[in-house]
């Protein structure tokens, strides 16, 4: 199935949450924040999309408002693949967590967490993966800045 | 956690804990492994990364589409074809080019031979883990021939900068063809000597069999894949599944065993040189002429937009996702490599068995560390 | 060693009568200079053969140019001795933290254990034709084979010492597997020794390979105990294997795991001791197998004449030195088999081999025991019992 053919089936099944097609990327569908451990878990439980596997999950920013968390999931019974962006505030993001729906979840959101610093609720052990423990920052935001960090000559 | 003997109140037993790594003669690379043992039994490990961590994300960001590729032959160097193949596959999807054919060829070929010659590294440091010696002298041996393949073409023999949005940085040389072949029918008879020192042997299948289970449920849960699924009975293969450039027009096996354990991951990858061999035949035949390269200029400037493309390295299912905002320089590019969800996988397995097996599951794993830590 | 060595005064000063405690130096300078040189040759060999299984050379850019070009095998040569020299050079460093006296007596007590056991292993021996030959080893002593498995029992205490004292978690872990591999092996090598025991009728390292040369049921070739028995020189040579640490069993020391194992946090000449200690204990039960399996330093049906004729000059002691040269040739074959085997094989799990020392070697030369007392009855009753 491809996005446009899960939208109306999502939409009727969370009428709550708000779905719309992402026009950058037809594999892409964003959806709001709200319903995020619903629709996954229904996501990976329903026969109809059986997405077992969760092949990667990022964050993508852009200043000045949204962080968008993109989450790729992949259904080797159906062969089918759906990625979820959810745009977060960029100065407060939270989002719960979905390690309790695939494990491979758990080290993704550490190092969104690290890189990013998008806080996952629910997560049981959220620190560093990269960065040493002590590290101040997230370097993968567009504003990050680091004495070490010299701008390439163009 | 303290026990006590209820017969003698007096002996308590504790669990201490042993750090693994990162500086170890064995883990392959800077993986540090904290371990919670009792006795000579794990109970507990933590896998700890991020000594490797060189931000090629962000170098990727900062670079224009083709000074990336040469970043991206870091990512995993012991398969930097494919890491740079994923990548580049990415732009062209993104910016809607069309490769010539030989390039597409060429590329595959490249693709297999960097296969076997992970392969043929991964055999060497396998057998060394399970602690014999000379497998991986052998194995070393038969990787300098394909090195010096790799060398005559591109100069290089570990980070190929090789492939170019487009197609590919230079043509074969004109005895490549001859020289892969005279190389096969060398070394495909050879892997039988790789077999035949470990695979009969009693203390080889004590130590791998049933050592290491992973059942295809958890496989998926923790985003396993590549050889190490398809040991436990998944048969997926994205060169099958998705194909990409040549592959559906050649043919070729996909190994598949159900034990999951570590005897399996290694039978697989053993079946797993044979096929390349035989994809490397086919290409040799079919190879076209043409062009090798769609030359693009310099500086690239894509559409915006999005994708995720993948592809099947050594280890797994490498992927690439791109976010291009009509720059010329990537805005966003992530890197979704196995050995990320491999090494994630320790945590679950490596419970209740002892030291020697934990070496001999993180050797059947494949893991490289520069592809986790990126 | 004594009447050999006093003859041999004699024959050479015509009378000197040597003082009492004059063989035991020189046997004590004799066995250092073979332990060390044994020990350069004995590195080398393993470093060559591994190469040629692996396909490959083994050291080559060391000693003189002409004779590596000449052929594999002899170049190279050098690389020992220089090896040795860099390990003499190190710096001493003793952690702090470690427990000094432990630390120290460590490797004292391995090399104790291996210069010791040399005491009764008979290389060679005069006069065949007379009925009590002489043997020549350090000491013949009756009770031979009993202590050359008390003392490589020592070897336990140094390693486990060793392992304790080195303040470091890898070290204990290595210290600890050491300790229950080799007493775990310890066992079924004494029964498996026992065999030839029974079928020779004396504990006496030099009787055992007498009475080989004189033959099983009358037949010399049968001599042999490997023949008899068989089971019992397959169990010795694979728990001489783990006694020694070598791999398939050298769990303790796996690099793989545990950095260096016990011996992780010794540097220069203790490390040295160590590993001196190692590839002498290698060549010991090498000897022990030549003997007590063998048949020592003789051949079936050849009794060599004490001087060889040789037109312009005789060559005095020549027993002795043919049997020499028998025995190194045997033992030295034997030590080309363990290093075959380890260099094919993977290294055994502790469990692995705590069970394959357990419950397959044991009850295996306890059946060799029981064939070799059979055997040797039937020896007793029917062939008029064994000489010596």
């Amino acid at each position: 199935m491809s996005p446009d053919e899960f939208l109306p089936i999502l939409q009727a099944r969370f009428p709550q949450v708000e779905f719309r097609l992402d026009p950058l990327n037809p594999q892409a569908l964003f959806m709001s924040a709200s319903g995020v451990p619903e629709v996954f878990g229904w996501l990976r439980d329903a026969p109809e999309a059986a997405m077992q596997y969760l092949e990667f999950s990022t964050a993508v920013d852009s200043p000045p408002d949204c962080l968008c968390v993109v989450y790729s999931l992949y259904s080797y019974t159906h062969r089918h693949r759906l990625a979820l962006k959810v745009d977060l505030p960029r100065h407060a993001p939270t989002i719960p967590t979905l390690s309790h729906l695939w494990e491979n979840a758990d080290w993704n959101e550490r190092e969104i967490y690290d890189l990013f610093g998008v806080f996952f609720s629910g997560h049981e052990d959220l620190r560093r993966l990269m960065m040493p423990e002590d590290w101040e920052g997230h370097p993968l935001r567009k504003d990050y800045s680091h004495p070490n960090l010299t701008p390439r000559p163009d | 956690m303290m026990r006590q003997f209820p017969a003698n109140p007096d002996l308590t037993v504790e669990e201490f804990e042993l750090n693994m790594g990162p500086q170890h003669p064995s883990t392959h690379g800077v993986l540090r492994l904290v371990l919670t043992m009792d006795g000579e039994r794990v109970v507990r490990c933590k896998p700890v990364v991020g000594y490797l961590h060189r931000s090629i994300e962000k170098m990727a960001e900062n670079r224009t589409y083709t000074q990336v590729i040469p970043v991206t032959d870091r990512l995993d160097y012991c398969t930097s074809m494919t890491s740079n193949y994923v990548y580049v596959m990415a732009v062209e999807d993104l910016a809607d080019i069309t490769v010539p054919p030989r390039a597409e060829y060429i590329r595959v070929i490249m693709s297999e031979l960097n296969r076997i010659a992970s392969h043929l590294l991964w055999y060497g440091t396998f057998a060394l883990e399970v602690g014999a010696t000379t497998p991986f002298i052998y194995g070393f041996r038969d990787r300098e021939k394909v090195l010096d393949l790799f060398e005559s073409t591109c100069g290089a023999r570990l980070l190929y900068n090789y492939l170019r949005i487009g197609g590919v940085s230079r043509d074969l040389p004109e005895d490549f063809c001859e020289r892969m072949l005279a190389f096969l029918d060398e070394w495909e008879p050879l892997i039988r000597e790789y077999e035949d020192l470990l695979d009969e042997n009693p203390i080889f299948y004590n130590r791998t069999k049933k050592v290491g289970f992973l059942s295809a449920e958890k496989a998926l849960a923790y985003g396993v894949s590549g050889p190490n699924l398809r040991a436990s009975g998944m048969a997926r293969d994205v060169r099958r599944e998705h194909p990409y450039a040549v592959y559906p027009e050649l043919e070729f096996d996909v190994p598949v065993r159900t034990e999951g354990d570590v005897f399996a991951r290694y039978r697989i990858r053993m079946e797993e040189l044979r096929q390349s061999a035989r994809i490397l035949r086919q290409c040799a035949e079919k190879l076209p002429g043409g062009p090798y390269l769609e030359p693009q200029p310099l500086r690239m400037v894509l559409p915006e937009g999005e994708t995720y493309v993948h592809l099947e390295s050594p280890r797994g299912d490498i992927g690439c996702y791109l976010v291009s905002q009509g720059t010329d320089k990537p805005y966003r590019c992530k890197f979704r490599t196995p050995s990320f969800c491999h090494i994630a996988v320790f945590q679950h397995l490596v419970r209740d068995c002892l030291i020697p097996d934990i070496m001999a599951i993180c050797a059947s794993f494949d893991v490289v560390l520069p592809e986790t830590d990126r | 060693m004594e009447p050999i060595f006093e003859q041999f005064v004699r024959d050479l000063t015509g009378g000197f009568q040597v003082p009492f405690w004059a063989p035991m130096l020189v046997s004590l300078g004799l066995v250092l200079a073979f332990i060390a040189l044994n020990a350069m040759f004995m590195i080398w060999l393993e470093r060559k053969i591994c190469g040629r299984i692996q396909r490959r050379m083994g050291p080559m850019l060391t000693g003189p140019k002409a004779w590596a070009r000449f052929s594999m095998w002899t170049g190279g040569w050098f690389q020992t001795p220089c090896d040795s020299v860099k390990l003499l050079l190190k710096e001493d460093i003793i952690p702090a933290q470690v427990d000094r006296f432990g630390f120290m007596l460590a490797p004292v007590l391995v090399f104790m254990a291996a210069l010791a056991v040399y005491v009764p292993l008979p290389i060679s021996s005069t006069s065949y034709a007379q009925s009590a030959p002489i043997v020549v080893a350090v000491a013949d002593l009756d009770i031979g084979l009993l202590y050359v498995v008390a003392i490589t029992t020592l070897t336990i205490l140094a390693i486990l010492t060793a392992g304790w004292a080195s303040n470091n978690k890898y070290s204990l872990l290595g210290g600890m597997r050491a300790g229950v591999q080799i007493l775990s092996y310890e066992i079924p090598m004494l029964f498996a020794l026992m065999g030839p025991m029974v079928l020779a009728g004396s504990l006496s390292l030099g009787d055992l390979v007498l009475v080989q040369h004189a033959g099983l049921f009358g037949v010399p070739l049968l001599g042999w105990f490997l023949v008899p028995s068989f089971l019992g020189a397959v169990v010795y040579l694979i728990c001489a294997v783990a006694e020694t640490n070598r791999p398939p069993f050298d769990m303790p020391e796996a690099e793989q795991e545990l950095v260096a194992g016990f011996s992780t946090e010794y540097t220069a000449m203790r490390f040295a001791m160590f590993y001196l200690a190692e590839f002498s204990n290698t060549f010991v039960v090498c000897m022990i197998f030549t003997a007590v399996f063998l048949g020592g330093w003789t051949l079936p049906g050849f009794i060599p004449p004490s001087s060889l004729n040789l037109g312009f000059f005789s060559l005095p002691y020549f027993d002795l030195l043919a049997g020499m040269a028998i025995f190194f040739a045997k033992a030295y074959a034997v030590v080309l088999l363990l290093m075959w085997i380890r260099w094919t094989f993977p290294r055994l799990r502790p469990d692995h081999l705590m069970t394959f020392g357990w419950k397959f070697l044991l009850p295996l030369s306890f059946v060799n025991l029981l064939v070799c007392i059979v055997l040797a009855a039937i020896q007793q009753i029917y062939f008029g019992g064994n000489p010596g």
